[in-house]
């Protein structure tokens, strides 16, 4: 060893510091966000063979096939999530900001012939929102995420016959990336990393109704979407200048993969007056497995939190008693994680949940309103290895109340 | 409806692919310290190149092995290599090495104040005084120097940067490298590890540099532990407080041994103009700085005495004149100087060489140290290419064109066997060259 080895003046710490982290808030496995309408969410958002309104567009676009006229609907749905960091050591417990946000929606169809329908939906099915205090223990795997989506998702739906109906529709996703997290503790300071990106993907669905509205079977697939992030900028602020000329700021670049949605479900009608529902979805969230995150000016930092294919299960009930047009609805939801053990972290800090859901809708005429309520609750995920997160136990709760106002014309 | 639809739809998609602008931060410049670069961009001269075991400056210490036959050189010059192995001799950098500190960036010359860059005596205890401080453009050095240097002194130096520092000449704040960074730390860099195996990759220095060289990362922190614990130990954060500059404000520090043996100085950069005296037509004075053994100071008398003090009229001596070309001069130590008088007035224009040989002690009996001046005057191997160009690093263009001038006139001296044979007039024994004309009565 010589002394000029020894002796570098130069450090590339930036590669250390950021950490892509995912989205936190999201209701649905890793940092999808499935619950896009107050109907939906009421009955567990099972309802992908039994869907009955604009929102069809995201559930299953072939139910569109069988509805009639022109509807749309607006939207949102509100969400409020926590999670509470307790380290493996004992220390003290570390809460995450509570992140609240509206994510709005909006649905539209309209039949072109008889067996023609085309849609279009406008929603936000992917997000991110955390942000934990500055001075936690895992600052430099997580300070602050942001992954701000927004689908544009033309669809067309083709009515075969009374029990078969079709449908394929084209993804344009728009996402915004803000990012912060900590740099070495040596180092102090944060950097941030933003950027924009656009992908696209399609969808197919099917809906199979061998007992026109007392037994349905539905099944959607919805492609992977590539959000590259080219036009990334990263902002170093470390805490000592000495630090900033070899981190300055500079271009950076990434890319998150939406993962594949896989759905099936199944709908039955005992009664005229209740609606019992039950979906799988299959989420592939091996395309989150890793995420290279480059820089123009420091080495790359690659992250692997090493996502897992996972499922989710949904049971929903809808009971029209026939009574002033309301409808009341229940749900249960059990989600298993996408992200476990050594890939845990707390930008997701994902977990196994079990959802509680309760809806209730009121029609009068062509014009419907619906609110659901979702209560999910997180498992405790215990994040092991210490290279994606601090060591120790990550607990969350989330509420999800969605609002849905919609209308047909026929 | 179809026009709520759209609008709300445009309104989602501004929301939505907003992307933060984000700010972009000015990038400040730096007091470098980078020895990996070729050459390496870090403050000269330094103890981190002497040898904690021999006391000597030690070029191995920065990778650089000097041949001992320097007629085989390949990496450096022939030059270079008799330069080093002469400064290899030291336990100390000679008293007339300028300082010099290098930069990422032109410094403003208005910034570059005594408040804003300062050295320190630490034996003596005492800020140095009346610094000359500077910015060499070509290489981008900060320069800073005393008259001299005092003999067996170590000097602290620093320079503050920041806020309130040097600036650079776009108006750039100067911020320290993180290598100063971490040796500004309170608390080991090792965390406490006594050895590699030991070292915790959690350990925040240490996790640092292993992100760049996996590899070499344990024997880094362990030598910058060493520099780290040194400036602690040493109290220079102190010194260099007491010099005027705040820890927390010191872009770059560092230390430097100068060497203990007494010196005759010669340095006829017009920074310095450490030259003789003639303070009489026939009299020569040689500033020494530490202490002479007076009893040593001899002159050198052709057929009656071999002295250390030898004065020769290099003029006459052309001619082949022995005699008259080694005139009789008599040699005492003084107040700190060599006095050579001599017979007669040095005749108006003559040219003189004035040598000492290492003859002449200290009181506890050590040489005097060679001047680097004196030394290239002595060299074997040429200053410059044939392209004008210095073959010493250390030496600039114009230096060493001037003193390859001298060199080369010299080394006929000293080439000359018979002068050698005769008044032992050899390089190895000469610790003082120098040659002038006598231009005009003082």
């Amino acid at each position: 060893m010589t002394m000029r080895t020894i002796l570098r003046g130069s450090f590339a710490v930036g590669a250390l510091a950021v950490v892509l982290a995912a989205p936190r808030f999201a209701r649905a496995s890793g940092f999808l966000i499935y619950d896009l309408s107050g109907d939906a969410i009421g009955r567990a958002s099972a309802v992908t063979a039994s869907v009955n309104e604009p929102a069809a567009v995201w559930f299953n676009p072939a139910a569109l096939g069988n509805m009639k006229g022109v509807g749309a609907s607006a939207g949102g749905v509100f969400v409020t999530a926590r999670s509470r960091f307790s380290p493996a050591d004992g220390g003290a417990d570390t809460e995450s900001d509570r992140g609240n946000f509206v994510l709005p929606t909006l649905f539209a169809h309209a039949s072109i012939t008889d067996r023609l329908v085309v849609g279009m939906g406008v929603y936000t099915a992917f997000g991110i929102g955390i942000q934990w205090p500055s001075d936690w223990a895992g600052r430099e795997n997580a300070l602050a995420a942001s992954l701000k989506t927004l689908a544009f998702n033309p669809t067309l739906a083709v009515k075969v016959n009374n029990q078969l109906s079709l449908a394929a529709g084209f993804d344009a996703i728009r996402g915004a990336v803000d990012f912060t997290t900590g740099l070495p503790s040596i180092v102090g300071g944060n950097v941030r990393l933003a950027g924009g990106a656009w992908g696209y993907g399609f969808n197919v669905g099917v809906m199979v109704r061998p007992l026109p509205e007392r037994l349905h079977l539905g099944a959607t697939y919805r492609s992977r979407v590539a959000l590259k992030f080219n036009d990334g900028q990263a902002d170093f602020s470390p805490a000592h200048p000495e630090f900033s000329r070899d981190l300055p700021d500079q271009p950076g670049n990434a890319a998150i993969t939406l993962p594949d949605i896989i759905s099936v479900g199944v709908m039955g009608r005992p009664f005229r007056t209740l609606t019992l529902s039950f979906d799988a979805n299959l989420v592939l969230w091996t395309t989150y497995q890793q995420i290279d995150i480059n820089f123009s000016n420091a080495p790359k930092r690659t992250l692997q939190p090493d996502g897992h294919n996972t499922y989710t299960l949904r049971v929903g009930a809808e009971w029209d008693p026939r009574w002033y047009g309301l409808i009341l609805r229940v749900g249960f939801i059990f989600d298993r994680s996408a992200v476990r053990g050594e890939g845990l972290g707390p930008g997701l800090p994902d977990a196994d949940r079990t959802d509680l859901a309760l809806g209730v809708g009121y029609h009068h005429g062509r014009f419907k309103a619906d609110v659901g309520y979702l209560l999910v609750y997180f498992l405790p995920a215990d994040a092991v290895g210490g290279t994606e997160s601090p060591v120790g136990t990550y607990r969350s709760l989330a509420h999800l109340v969605g609002l849905t106002l919609a209308a047909t014309w026929r | 409806m179809k026009r709520l639809v759209v609008t709300a739809a445009v309104a989602l998609t501004a929301a939505a692919s907003c992307v933060p602008t984000l700010p972009h931060d000015p990038t400040p410049e730096a007091m470098e310290f980078d020895p990996q670069s070729f050459p390496p961009r870090v403050p000269q001269p330094t103890s981190l190149i002497v040898n904690p075991t021999t006391k000597k400056i030690d070029f191995s210490l920065a990778g650089l092995t000097i041949p001992s036959d320097c007629t085989m050189a390949t990496i450096i010059s022939q030059a270079e290599c008799e330069f080093d192995q002469y400064l290899q001799t030291l336990d100390g950098f000679p008293t007339v090495t300028p300082a010099q500190t290098p930069a990422t960036a032109d410094l403003d010359p208005a910034t570059l104040t005594p408040q804003n860059v300062v050295a320190f005596a630490a034996r003596a205890g005492t800020p140095v005084a009346d610094l000359q401080i500077g910015f060499q453009t070509v290489g981008r050095f900060l320069t800073l120097r005393p008259k001299h240097w005092s003999v067996g002194e170590f000097y602290w130096a620093a320079v503050r940067g920041y806020a309130n520092g040097v600036r650079a000449t776009s108006g750039a704040e100067v911020v320290g490298v993180p290598t100063q960074f971490l040796l500004k730390q309170e608390t080991p860099l090792t965390c406490g590890a006594a050895t590699p195996d030991e070292l915790d990759p959690k350990c925040p220095a240490y996790a640092l540099l292993l992100q760049k060289q996996p590899d070499k990362a344990a024997a880094s922190v362990f030598q910058l532990e060493q520099i780290r614990s040194d400036l602690q130990n040493l109290h220079a954060w102190e010194a260099i407080q007491a010099a005027g500059i705040p820890k927390e404000e010191v872009a770059v520090i560092w230390g430097f041994p100068t060497h203990s043996t007494s010196v005759a100085e010669v340095d006829p950069s017009p920074a310095a103009m450490i030259v003789p005296q003639m303070t009489a037509p026939n009299q020569i004075k040689i500033a020494v700085q530490g202490p002479v053994d007076p009893a040593t100071v001899r002159s050198f008398v052709l057929k009656d005495h071999f002295g250390g003090v030898i004065v020769v009229d290099l003029t006459t001596l052309a001619t082949m004149d022995l005699v008259n070309g080694l005139p009789h001069v008599e040699a005492e130590y003084r107040d700190g100087n060599i006095v050579i008088t001599a017979a007669a007035p040095l005749p108006i224009g003559h040219q003189f060489g004035v040598f000492l040989t290492t003859d002449i002690h200290d009181p506890s009996g050590r040489s005097l140290s060679p001047s680097p001046v004196s030394k290239l005057l002595t060299l074997r191997a040429p200053l410059v290419t044939s392209t004008g160009k210095s073959t010493l690093s250390s030496v600039g263009d114009a230096d060493a064109s001037m003193l390859e001038v001298g060199r080369s006139q010299l080394a006929t001296l000293f080439d000359n066997a018979l002068l050698d044979q005769v008044i032992g007039l050899s390089r190895d024994a000469l610790v003082y060259c120098f040659a002038f004309p006598v231009v005009a009565q003082p």
